[in-house]
């Protein structure tokens, strides 16, 4: 589908260049105003169609207008956000905004090809567990998005690619390969921004399996930017298929989760509240699985986030303690250690000869990254970890340095999400991942919405940059 | 529609890109989807970025108020593209009005007009907040020409790229550039 025309192209000695228009801009519904007169045009002059919900959701509101600006047929409700967008479509209230995408936006995947829009809309099914006993704790709701959209909207989902997912991407393989060889009875929990926990977990493909648990949309206003959380899946796709193949049956799970989902909601007025609470296996459920001890990742952080305190406390009691892991601990090898790299060769510890290629590129580059630093330093985690002593334990140094995570333990500990009582588990906030909006009483629909407008947020008031323009090159 | 305005111009000392924005805008659809738009404005960023150490004078604008944004956007067009129905004076030389021997700078320009509360527009504005003494930053045009592949171009009603003098053989000096007619361009520092 075409969406900007071409209004003026110049191929000429003294100027090259072109300018656009998009004409049906001006049709995008958004805004609480412009949803009520859209929706009074439409019951004169449409009728039928996309319009039709919009004269339903409006029909019995034009006879009177009610306090609080409301109409008779109106009501105002709160209703949880991802409910909301499954309804009255993803944008709710921002219809024909689209998302803010990241400047590192690629123009190909992990394979340099340019991801389908039937890939995209099969991420659901493509990126669920291999392993049927993971199933129940695989939170595909991210993933079935695409699926929603049209073919141009699917096509608006590029890849994301950044040397810091690149970075967290070596790190999850050097974590990995601490676990090479030792008995299949660790489950590992990445909660960091949704990028970079997409590629530590791509990283540790290999022989941890991914378990996604993304259980939001995005929003153009949304708070939790899960819209890069795709891209970065998007872009890894190829590889976590190629490893999910390849993987041997019964490697244990990483819980995958994006720790932006309780990113600060501070403005009804202005921001879509899609953040969401981090749903992970139970204690029962994880020894179930066959699992004696869950590490936990984090970007820097020193404690589980507010959501994960009484499960992780929970956890404890049942004698899986948590133990935490800064990925920052992992370090990347300098001078001749940083040189013997290869796929397929020993890689922080991979095991030699590893049965898969990352094609078609014939030596994937991936830098050599260690528990502190070096190879020497490497297996010192299990010093500082406890749970195993592989060969390489006796021979290992102490790092100069890593950070005090190893010290974590949980502790239970007051937050917005604590059980009322011992034993009652976490409990949602009011409010937390809802939406106020404004519904027809007859239809359901949602008529106007709180964050449809501006709410005065700008950074500059005026005119910026330089205070005016003083004409074109030649003026 | 209520549009917001956003604007960057820039002269850069380093022909060696020119003849790729010219073949990016040249191989451009005269229809694009918002995908193919991201793509061509990722693409004009990742150009552009290598070089930003050659950029030597340049000037941006963001105007939010909609009673001046259509009118700044039209204008900022207009004089750009005027030069192409500009007579050459008689002592120019034949190849064109920006002919010098001495030349090594060319401009470019984007320009976009943004529906005003829209994704786009929120973001330009937020990343258009720099104080004052940071507008002529060669770090803050970086910043910018980042910022085109960040936008929604669902909000983005119409945009512009140009590139001055358009032909490989013609350059413009460092004394034109600071001379009539562009008085309106910063120094970067």
């Amino acid at each position: 589908m075409s969406d900007f025309k071409r209004l003026a192209f110049f191929d000429e000695d003294r100027l090259v260049g072109a300018r656009w228009w998009q004409e049906h801009l001006a049709a995008t519904v958004g805004r609480r105003d412009t949803l009520k007169t859209l929706a009074y045009l439409a019951v004169g002059l449409l009728g039928v169609g996309a319009a039709a919900r919009l004269v339903q959701a409006c029909a019995g509101s034009r006879s009177t207008t009610a306090a609080g600006g409301l109409t008779d047929d109106e009501l105002n409700v709160t209703k949880d956000a991802i409910e909301l967008q499954r309804v009255d479509g993803w944008d709710v209230g921002r219809a024909g905004d689209g998302l803010t995408w990241s400047p590192s936006s690629a123009s190909g995947d992990v394979d340099a090809r340019a991801p389908s829009a039937d890939l995209v809309a099969s991420l659901a099914t493509d990126l669920a567990p291999e392993d049927p006993r993971y199933a129940p704790y695989f939170v595909p709701t991210l993933l079935q998005w695409p699926a929603t959209l049209a073919d141009a909207g699917r096509a608006e989902i590029v890849p994301m690619h950044s040397d810091e997912m690149d970075r967290a991407f070596a790190q999850g393989r050097a974590l990995a390969s601490l676990f090479h060889d030792l008995p299949k009875e660790s489950a590992v929990i990445v909660d960091m921004p949704g990028p970079l926990a997409v590629a530590f977990a791509a990283g540790m493909a290999e022989s941890f399996e991914p378990v996604l648990g993304f259980d939001n949309w995005p929003h153009p206003v949304g708070v939790v930017p899960s819209h890069l959380t795709l891209s970065a899946l998007v872009y890894y796709a190829p590889l976590l298929k190629r490893l999910a193949r390849a993987r041997a049956v019964g490697e244990p799970p990483a819980f995958v989760l994006d720790a932006s989902r309780l990113t600060a909601y501070t403005d009804a007025a202005s921001q879509f509240d899609n953040r969401y609470l981090a749903k992970l296996p139970t204690a029962e459920n994880l020894k179930s699985l066959g699992i004696k001890h869950v590490l936990y990742v984090t970007d820097g952080a020193y404690k589980e986030l507010d959501d994960l305190n009484d499960d992780f406390v929970a956890l404890a009691a049942a004698g899986l303690t948590p133990k935490l892991v800064d990925r920052g601990d992992f370090v990347e090898a300098t001078g001749t250690d940083a040189q013997k790299i290869a796929i397929g060769d020993v890689d922080g510890g991979a095991p030699p000869n590893a049965g898969y290629t990352y094609a078609p590129r014939p030596l994937y580059y991936v830098p050599r990254y260690y528990y502190g630093g070096y190879p020497g330093t490497h297996f010192w985690f299990w010093h500082s970890y406890g749970w195993y002593s592989p060969s390489a334990y006796h021979s290992a140094r102490a790092p100069s340095f890593v950070s005090p995570a190893s010290s974590y333990a949980p502790a239970p500990r007051s937050t917005v999400f604590s059980g009322s009582s011992a034993g009652t588990g976490r409990t949602r906030p009011a409010g937390f991942g809802r939406v106020s909006v404004t519904t027809s009483r007859s239809t359901g629909h949602v008529t106007s919405t709180s964050y449809g407008g501006r709410s005065g947020s700008l950074g500059r008031a005026g005119s910026g940059g330089g205070g005016g323009y003083g004409g074109g090159p030649s003026g | 529609m209520k549009c917001t305005f956003f604007a960057m111009q820039a002269a850069i000392r380093d022909l060696s890109v020119r003849a790729q924005l010219h073949s990016l805008v040249a191989m451009a659809p005269s229809e694009q989807s918002l995908a193919e738009k991201r793509a061509f404005y990722s693409d004009m960023s990742s150009l552009l970025l290598p070089h930003i150490g050659d950029f030597v004078l340049g000037y941006w604008d963001y105007v939010d108020d909609p009673d001046r944004a259509e009118k700044e956007f039209d204008t900022w067009c207009a004089e750009i593209e005027k030069v192409v129905g500009a007579e050459v004076p008689d002592d120019e030389p034949a190849q064109g009005a920006y002919r010098s021997a001495r030349g090594d700078h060319f401009l470019v320009s984007i320009a976009f007009l943004l529906q005003k509360g829209g994704t786009s527009d929120l973001t330009m504005a937020e990343r258009c907040d720099f104080p004052e003494e940071s507008y002529f930053k060669r770090s803050t045009f970086a910043y910018l020409l980042a910022t085109a592949p960040m936008l929604s171009y669902a909000t983005v009603r119409a945009d512009a790229l140009y590139v001055v003098p358009g032909s490989d053989e013609d350059a413009l000096t460092i004394d034109e550039l600071r001379g009539e007619g562009y008085e309106y361009l910063h120094p970067l520092t």
